[in-house]
């Protein structure tokens, strides 16, 4: 990527900038809001730590110093679930999007400090608009139209039990896809390799001033602006308002102690089999199918109103279909005998054949990927280390913690699941999760979704920024991304992101039009 | 022969294609779901002890909509399966399930392979 106008705070005669709006991180939340000024009166500041390509340089600043519960990520190293380049971790997402329901947005009493400062209604134009930003198609995720139309079989369970729910999948690298348009913006200025070490309020004032840039090569630099976006991160965001405690020693936002608190992730964690009565491919569940420009899945889940029955976490399974026994055989010839149940399923003679000749077969047997809403806990946080990176900052430390609600969750799940795949006549299902565990979903990994740790809440005492996503306490600081989500749901983050990003640019508009800067 | 697929054959050529019909003969001989039956049934007598007698499991049978009669002269484990068909989905729908060996099953599918481990040993 070529941009000619982005500067590069590494070279010398980067002086103090002064800007309207200071966005701070270029991933799917701040050139979302970036685009939303292109063209416009505001002058807009939009910092970047990385580069335009990966840089090894830069990568201790997304080291995460992880203490108690082992946290592994989608990523394999956690070090890579955070990207310092120009579009962050759009750089290597998978494209999956997916909305929270209006579930995700209620207060439900088993789950704790759950509730949105508003109704999923409020968030619906922008997801709207988020579909547009992200190349999506329409607004749709009906189950029963898309399978219609793709002429995809779909699980015969009751929905009101288990039902299907889709993805959309557009893997839109945000560097790549609007690099040009806010290059040849003349309003807007990218500026790379600018480190955030610090925000500075007004002297007296419950408002910030400027931001504090230091460069790789030793360099430092103040940006003013009249209002600022903290869009670096779920991890970033926390640790920039607790590394801003020259002024308020707890931090900025820090005022009840919720700055790092309830760190949620989604947790992944294969474990349980469906085996069908009869081979048949599911191709909606296991594959990535073509729809139109872009591609859908499906995957189980519990629907909302079960979710309040059983009063359990939000659950959802992919499937992955398994394309040799002897691999089944290794996993299964323990306990009772995946050989033994095909005599319930009456499967005598296809069983036969394969299972003992390793004859390739269609779909007969389904893995359960389990991903699970995390509880908010206020254990699970985000902390300052005592190790230091290269600019002699704290690293981000993570104490990931996970409540027993989650583990309960996944084994109410899949009983749910065997109970229908039984009903229906479709199988049987194994269920291996332990009912009792020492530590909850021992041996699950994180989606690298880093949510919650600055929540939104209108109640200052039990949040971090209001409904409109102001930081409690100061008049001109903002926060953009999955940090602000009280929940998560079972929904893959970045679309959420891009649409709460879009909402509050439209809340700076009209903060921006009474103060005449638009 | 019997239970030889289509990608059988085509993974295998004619003369796997006849190994693969001679092992899927083995597995679909009675022998061979007596034993799978067995095992089902052991895994659920060994987490169900009130339940270890012919009398208790078929008192435990009783008053579904089953012909009991015809469960008892059931010859095999098939036979004796494929008239419980509707009992197993109406367990499931109740929720009336047992795990054995990790496996989710009905109450009755399990309690009827019990039974069929207990009549083996009684006439072993």
């Amino acid at each position: 990527m070529v941009f000619k106008s982005f500067l590069d705070a590494r070279r010398e005669g980067i002086r103090d900038v002064d800007a309207d709006l200071c966005i701070i991180g270029s991933g799917a939340a701040g050139i979302t809001i970036a685009r939303e000024f292109v063209g416009s009166r505001v002058r807009v500041c939009l910092l970047e730590a990385g580069g335009l390509s990966a840089d090894p340089k830069v990568a201790d600043g997304s080291i995460i110093d992880s203490v108690g519960r082992d946290y592994q990520t989608w990523k394999l190293s956690k070090n890579l679930s955070r990207l310092r380049l120009f579009g962050g971790t759009t750089n290597h997402w998978d494209g999956q999007c997916v909305p929270l329901e209006p579930i995700d947005f209620e207060k439900l009493d088993w789950i704790p400090f759950s509730g949105w400062p508003y109704a999923y209604s409020e968030l619906e134009p922008f997801y709207r608009r988020a579909h547009g930003v992200l190349r999506l198609g329409e607004f749709n995720y009906d189950a029963v139209r898309l399978t219609r139309t793709l002429r995809l079989e779909r699980f015969p369970f009751d929905p009101s039990s288990i039902e299907t729910v889709i993805s959309r999948y557009n893997p839109v690298n945000f560097g790549l896809a609007f690099g040009q348009e806010l290059d040849g913006a003349d309003n807007l200025r990218v500026i790379t390799y600018a480190e955030v070490m610090r925000l500075n309020l007004q002297e007296g004032a419950d408002a910030l001033s400027t931001a504090l840039v230091a460069t790789a090569a030793g360099a430092e630099f103040n940006v003013s602006a009249k209002y600022f976006v903290l869009a670096a991160g779920g991890i970033e965001n926390a640790r920039i308002l607790l590394l801003s405690n020259h002024q308020r020693s707890s931090g900025l936002g820090n005022h009840s102690g919720f700055v790092g608190r309830l760190f949620q992730e989604h947790i992944w964690y294969p474990s349980g089999y469906i085996l069908a009565a009869k081979p048949q491919p599911l191709k909606l569940y296991t594959e990535k199918n073509d729809y139109g420009a872009i591609q859908v899945a499906g995957h189980i889940a519990v629907p909302p109103e079960k979710i309040k029955e059983l009063r359990i976490p939000r659950y959802r399974a992919t499937l992955g279909a398994f394309s040799s026994w002897q691999t089944i055989r290794k996993r299964f010839d323990r306990d009772l005998r995946i050989e033994d149940v095909f005599v319930l399923l009456q499967r005598l003679d296809q069983a036969g054949a394969r299972l003992l000749c390793d004859v390739p077969f269609d779909s007969d047997l389904y893995m359960l990927y389990n991903y699970v809403q995390q509880t908010p806990s206020w254990s699970s946080r985000i902390f300052l280390s005592d190790k230091r990176d290269s600019f002699g900052r704290p690293h981000p430390a993570l104490d990931w913690q996970i409540s027993s609600i989650d583990h309960e969750g996944i084994v109410k799940a899949q009983t749910l699941i065997a109970q229908e795949v039984g009903r229906t006549g479709f199988g049987r299902v194994k269920i291996e999760i332990d009912c009792n565990p020492t530590t909850p979903v021992e041996g699950c990994i994180g989606g690298s979704h880093h949510m919650g740790t600055t929540r939104m809440s209108d109640d200052a005492s039990t949040g971090v920024t209001d409904g409109n996503a102001k930081v409690h306490h100061i008049q001109n600081l903002y926060v953009a991304g999955s940090s602000l989500f009280p929940t998560c749901g079972y929904a893959n983050p970045t679309l959420t992101i891009v649409a709460t990003s879009l909402r509050l640019a439209e809340h700076l508009k009209s903060q921006m039009h009474k103060d005449g800067l638009l | 022969m019997g239970g030889i697929t289509a990608a059988g054959v085509a993974a295998y050529g004619a003369s796997g294609a006849i190994r693969v019909g001679r092992r899927c003969a083995e597995f679909t001989s009675a022998s061979k779901s007596a034993q799978s039956a067995r095992q089902i049934g052991l895994a659920f007598l060994s987490t169900h002890p009130n339940e270890s007698s012919e009398v208790s499991l078929l008192d435990a049978l009783a008053g579904r909509s089953l012909h009991l009669s015809a469960l008892n002269a059931a010859p095999d484990i098939a036979s004796m399966l494929s008239i419980m068909d509707d009992v197993v989905r109406e367990d499931f729908s109740a929720g009336d399930t047992v795990k054995c060996g990790g496996w989710i099953l009905a109450k009755s599918e399990a309690r009827a392979c019990a039974l069929f481990a207990l009549r083996a040993r009684r006439t072993a």
